[in-house]
C-alpha cells in the first residue's frame, strides 16, 4: 500500500497541473511526515514510548521514566534518593529504614524534584524517605531551559510542565532520526544498560571506565580533563528555597523524613562557582533545613581520583556518603568530608 | 489582508502596533500633501517634505540610535545621562525606509491616488515587513490593486510552496548550524587560535547569507500564494568578483534603496570624481547606521565604501584580474569586513583578526606533535584540540567545504525563474520542507529582525 501510494504520486509526474502538483505535495509531505513519526515511535531515542525499561540508555528521559515506572507499576518502594547525575552513584540497595529508590536524571534540580514528589503522593504513594542531593547548579539552572530538552523535560501535566499528554508525545514523535538508528532498528543490537530502572534506578557504573583508572590512577590524577570547569550560571535562588520550603512543608504534612546534602563538588568546578552567592544559597536554605554539606575543599574533593571528571564523583565516595548521613560503618570516612551544618555552626563553616 | 500582517507584526509584541499605525498615517498624510494631485496646500512642498522625513529619522533615531548618541556623549562630554534601554520595535528600519522613499516619490509627483487601506498593505504585507526585501510602492500598489491577484493561481502557489521551502531550509537548516560555530567563536574571542577564527568568521558569513537569503525567499514564497511579486534581494553575492558586483547581488533592494534616495541625490557619480568618492563613502557610512547603532557597523560601512572607491581608482587605471585571484579577494574582503559588522565590541573584531593573521597562537592537532618537537616551547605554536571553543573540528570543516560548493548551486531566484512542475521540484520541495519542519523545533531568531 506504501508503495503503491508512492508511484501514485509520482504517476505521470513530468505532465502534470499546479493543482496536481500542490495535491502530489502535500501528500508527499504528509506521507514523509508519518514515516518520521513511525520510525522515532521505532527508535524511541528516550524511552518514552515503552514499558519495557531493561535496556534503558544514557539519554532516556529518565525523569519522566521514573514517575511513569513509579506511578504506573507495581513496586514496594517507600524511601527516594532525589538529585542530578551526581547521586546516581548512590547505591540505595544498602540504606537502612526504607526501601529506596534513586531518582537521579541529568541536572535534575529541587523545583522539579518539587513536582515528582507531588506525584509520587498523588499516586497513592506513602513516603518514607527522601534524601535529596543538591548542586552548585540547584539553584543556576532555569526550570523552563528542561521544558525544551527532551532528554529531561518533567512529566506532562505537571505545574512546571503543563503539556498535554499528546503535544507531550507528539515532541518526541518529531525528531530527526539518525542514519545510525535508523540502521539499528534493523539489526538486534546489545544496547548498552546505562540505568538499573527495575531494583535500583541508579546509574550503572562502566566497569571498563572504572579498571582504566585503577590501572593507571596517576595517569588519571593528571588528566587536563580536571582543569575545566563544569561551567553554570543563573540565578533561581528565591524559586529554588520556595520548592525546597514546600517539600519540607509536604514532608511534615506527610510525616516523611526529609534528609538534605550537598553533593561534594569538585574542587575546579567548586572554585569556578560565585562562591558568595554559593554561601547565600547555604544560609538561605539553613532557613527551611538542616543539611549536610559535602561541597566545599575538603580531601575528596581535591583528590581527582575520587572523580570521572569535574562534575561526577566515583562509587567509593558515594558510600562516603553514606556512611557519614547515616552513621553506618560502610567505609572509612576522612574527617573532614562533609560537616552536618546547623544555626550553630554555619558562621565557621562557611569561613572555611 | 493588512488585518492579518498587523497581527503578525502584534504577535511578537502588541506594544510596537500603535507605533507602526502612528508612522503609517504620519506618512500617509504627509504623502497625500505633497501629491499635487491629490490635496493643494500652502506650506511649500519642500517644507513638507522635510517635515515628513525628519519624522521618520526621529522616529528611527529615538528607538534605534538614542542610546547610541548618549553613550556617546556621555564619553566626549565626560557626562552621566541614564540610558534609555528603549526595546527596538520590529523592523522599524524597514519599514521607516520604504515610507521614506513614498514620501521622496510623492514630492517627485511619482506616486498616484492610494487609498490608506492599499497604503497600509504596502508597508505591513506581511510576507515582507519583518526583513524585506524593502519593496517601492510602483512595484506594490499596481499588484494590490489588481483584481486578477484576488483569483486563485495554482501556479503561483505550487512555485512559491517550492521557493518559501527551499528559504526555510536554508534558514533552519544551513544557516542555523552555522549560527552554533559563530555565536560560540564571537562568544570566546579572546581565547580562539588560527583555524577556530577562520572557523568563526566563516560560519558568520555563511549564517549571515543563508539566513537572510533564505528569509527572503520566505517572503517571496509566502507572497506568491497571493499572487504578489516581489523583488529579488540576493543574486549568488558570494559569487562576486569585485566590491561593486558584490552590492550589486547583496540586499539589492537596499542597495537599490540608497541609490535612488541617497547616492544619486548626493550628486552620484555626475559630478567630479573625488565628490564621487564622497558620495560612496557617505552612502555607505549611513548604510553601516541603518545596520546598527554601533561603531563596528559605522566602521562596517566605511570599510565597503573605501573598498568601492579603490575599486574605480582602480577601474580608471585599467587594470585586470585573473577571474579566481577576483573573487577570492572579493569573498574574503566580504568576510572580513563581516567580523566587524558581528563583532559586538571593537576589542571582540581585533581579537578574532589578529587570530585569523596567525598574530595569536596557532594550535595544531596531537598527531602533528612529533613533526614540530625540535622546535620546543614555543608560544606561536602549541599541541591541543583544535577547534576547543567552537566545536567539533571535522564536522566544521565538513560545512564549510558545503558552505562553498553551495555557491556553485543556482540561486532561489535562478531555480524560481526555471521552476517547472515535476516529480524533482516536488521531491525537492517535500523533502526540503519535511527537513526544515524537523529542524524547527530549536530554531533561533531570524538575523535581521534586529535592523
Amino acid at each position: 500500500m506504501y508503495l503503491n501510494f508512492c508511484i501514485l504520486i509520482f504517476d505521470e509526474s513530468f505532465n502534470m497541473s499546479s493543482k496536481k502538483w500542490i495535491f502530489r505535495f502535500i501528500a508527499l509531505s504528509t506521507l514523509l511526515i508519518i514515516t518520521v513519526m513511525f520510525l522515532n515511535y521505532k527508535i524511541d531515542r528516550h524511552s518514552v514510548f515503552t514499558n519495557d525499561y531493561s535496556n534503558v540508555n544514557n539519554i532516556a528521559n529518565k525523569n519522566f521514566i521514573n514517575i511513569e515506572f513509579l506511578t504506573k507499576s507495581e513496586h514496594s518502594f517507600d524511601s527516594f534518593i532525589f538529585g542530578s547525575s551526581r547521586v546516581g552513584q548512590i547505591n540505595p540497595l544498602n540504606i537502612k529504614g526504607g526501601n529506596y529508590y534513586n531518582m537521579t536524571y541529568a541536572e535534575a534540580i529541587p523545583v522539579e524534584h518539587l513536582e515528582n514528589i507531588k506525584l509520587l503522593i498523588k499516586s497513592g504513594i506513602k513516603i518514607k524517605n527522601i534524601l535529596l542531593g543538591l548542586d552548585d547548579f540547584s539553584y543556576e539552572v532555569n526550570p523552563l531551559v528542561h521544558l525544551k530538552q527532551l532528554a529531561v523535560q518533567p512529566y506532562y501535566r505537571s505545574v512546571i510542565n503543563e503539556k498535554s499528554k499528546i503535544e507531550f508525545f507528539m515532541e518526541y514523535l518529531f525528531l530527526k532520526p539518525k542514519k545510525r538508528e535508523i540502521f539499528n532498528l534493523f539489526k538486534s543490537s546489545n544496547k548498552k544498560r546505562y540505568y538499573d530502572i527495575y531494583n535500583t534506578g541508579m546509574h550503572i557504573s562502566s566497569k571498563a571506565i572504572d579498571d582504566a583508572i585503577e590501572n593507571n590512577i596517576s595517569r588519571h590524577i593528571d588528566d587536563k580533563k580536571f582543569l575545566k570547569p563544569t561551567h553554570y550560571e543563573g540565578n533561581q535562588i528565591i524559586k529554588t528555597l520556595n520548592a525546597l520550603q514546600e517539600i519540607k512543608n509536604l514532608s511534615k504534612k506527610y510525616n516523611f523524613n526529609l534528609i538534605l546534602f550537598f553533593n561534594p563538588i569538585h574542587k575546579t568546578t567548586y572554585l569556578d562557582t560565585n562562591l558568595d552567592t554559593f554561601r547565600l544559597f547555604k544560609r538561605g536554605l539553613l532557613e527551611i533545613s538542616e543539611f549536610y554539606d559535602f561541597s566545599g575543599l575538603n580531601s575528596i574533593t581535591t583528590n581527582n581520583y575520587y572523580y570521572y571528571e569535574t562534575s561526577h564523583y566515583r562509587d567509593m565516595v558515594a558510600d562516603m556518603i553514606k556512611t557519614r548521613i547515616f552513621n553506618e560503618k560502610l567505609v572509612d570516612v576522612p574527617d573532614d568530608f562533609g560537616v552536618f551544618v546547623t544555626k550553630d555552626n554555619i558562621d565557621e563553616h562557611l569561613k572555611k | 489582508m493588512v488585518f492579518a500582517s498587523l497581527f503578525f507584526y502584534s504577535w511578537w509584541n502588541v506594544l510596537y502596533l500603535p507605533i507602526i499605525l502612528a508612522s503609517m498615517l504620519f506618512n500617509f498624510i504627509i504623502g497625500n500633501s505633497l501629491n499635487n494631485n491629490l490635496t493643494q496646500t500652502r506650506v511649500p512642498k519642500k517644507v513638507l517634505l522635510s517635515v515628513g522625513i525628519l519624522g521618520n529619522l526621529a522616529l528611527l533615531a529615538y528607538f534605534k540610535y538614542a542610546d547610541f548618541l548618549i553613550d556617546n556623549a556621555n564619553y566626549v562630554f565626560n557626562i552621566d545621562i541614564t540610558s534609555l534601554n528603549l526595546a527596538l520595535p520590529l523592523a522599524i528600519s524597514f519599514f521607516t525606509f520604504q515610507q521614506i522613499a513614498y514620501l521622496v516619490d510623492s514630492y517627485r509627483q511619482e506616486t498616484n491616488e492610494y487609498d490608506f487601506l492599499n497604503y497600509a498593505l504596502f508597508v505591513t504585507f506581511f510576507p515582507q515587513l519583518i526583513a524585506g526585501p524593502i519593496v517601492h510602492h510602483k512595484e506594490m500598489m499596481p499588484q494590490f490593486a489588481s483584481k486578477w491577484n484576488l483569483i486563485k493561481n495554482y501556479k503561483n502557489i505550487s512555485a512559491g510552496v517550492f521557493i518559501a521551502s527551499i528559504g526555510l531550509f536554508k534558514k533552519v537548516v544551513i544557516a542555523d548550524t552555522f549560527a552554533v560555530w559563530a555565536t560560540a567563536g564571537f562568544d570566546v574571542a579572546p581565547t580562539l587560535n588560527l583555524f577556530e577564527a577562520w572557523a568563526t568568521s566563516l560560519s558568520y558569513t555563511f549564517q549571515l547569507y543563508f539566513d537572510f537569503s533564505g528569509y527572503a525567499d520566505m517572503a517571496i514564497g509566502f507572497a506568491l500564494l497571493f499572487n504578489i511579486k516581489l523583488p529579488i534581494n540576493f543574486n549568488s553575492p558570494y559569487r562576486a568578483t569585485n566590491i561593486q558586483d558584490f552590492w550589486r547581488r547583496w540586499h539589492i533592494t537596499l542597495s537599490r534603496f540608497l541609490k535612488d534616495y541617497l547616492y544619486i541625490p548626493l550628486g552620484g557619480n555626475r559630478k567630479k570624481e573625488f565628490r564621487t568618492y564622497t558620495n560612496l563613502m557617505a552612502t555607505f557610512i549611513l548604510g553601516g547606521i541603518w545596520h546598527g547603532a554601533g561603531w563596528t557597523f559605522i566602521f562596517w560601512g566605511f570599510l565597503h565604501g573605501f573598498s568601492l572607491v579603490i575599486y574605480r581608482i582602480w577601474n580608471r587605471f585599467g587594470f585586470k584580474l585573473w577571474g579566481w585571484l577576483a573573487w577570492f579577494i572579493t569573498f574574503n574582503f566580504v568576510n572580513i569586513a563581516w567580523v566587524f559588522f558581528r563583532a559586538k565590541e571593537w576589542s571582540d573584531a581585533l581579537k578574532v583578526l589578529s587570530a585569523m593573521a596567525g598574530l595569536d597562537s596557532i594550535v595544531l592537532g596531537e598527531k602533528y606533535a612529533k613533526y614540530i618537537s625540535f622546535l620546543g616551547e614555543n608560544r606561536w605554536l602549541e599541541i591541543g584540540r583544535v577547534t576547543q571553543h567552537i566545536g567539533d573540528g571535522s564536522l566544521v570543516l565538513k560545512w564549510l567545504a558545503i558552505g562553498f560548493v553551495l555557491l556553485l548551486f543556482k540561486n532561489s531566484f535562478e531555480q524560481l525563474s526555471k521552476f517547472k512542475l515535476s516529480a524533482r521540484t516536488l521531491l525537492v520541495t517535500s523533502v526540503t520542507f519535511i527537513i526544515s519542519f524537523l529542524h524547527l523545533t530549536d530554531v533561533s531568531e531570524f538575523l535581521y529582525f534586529n535592523f
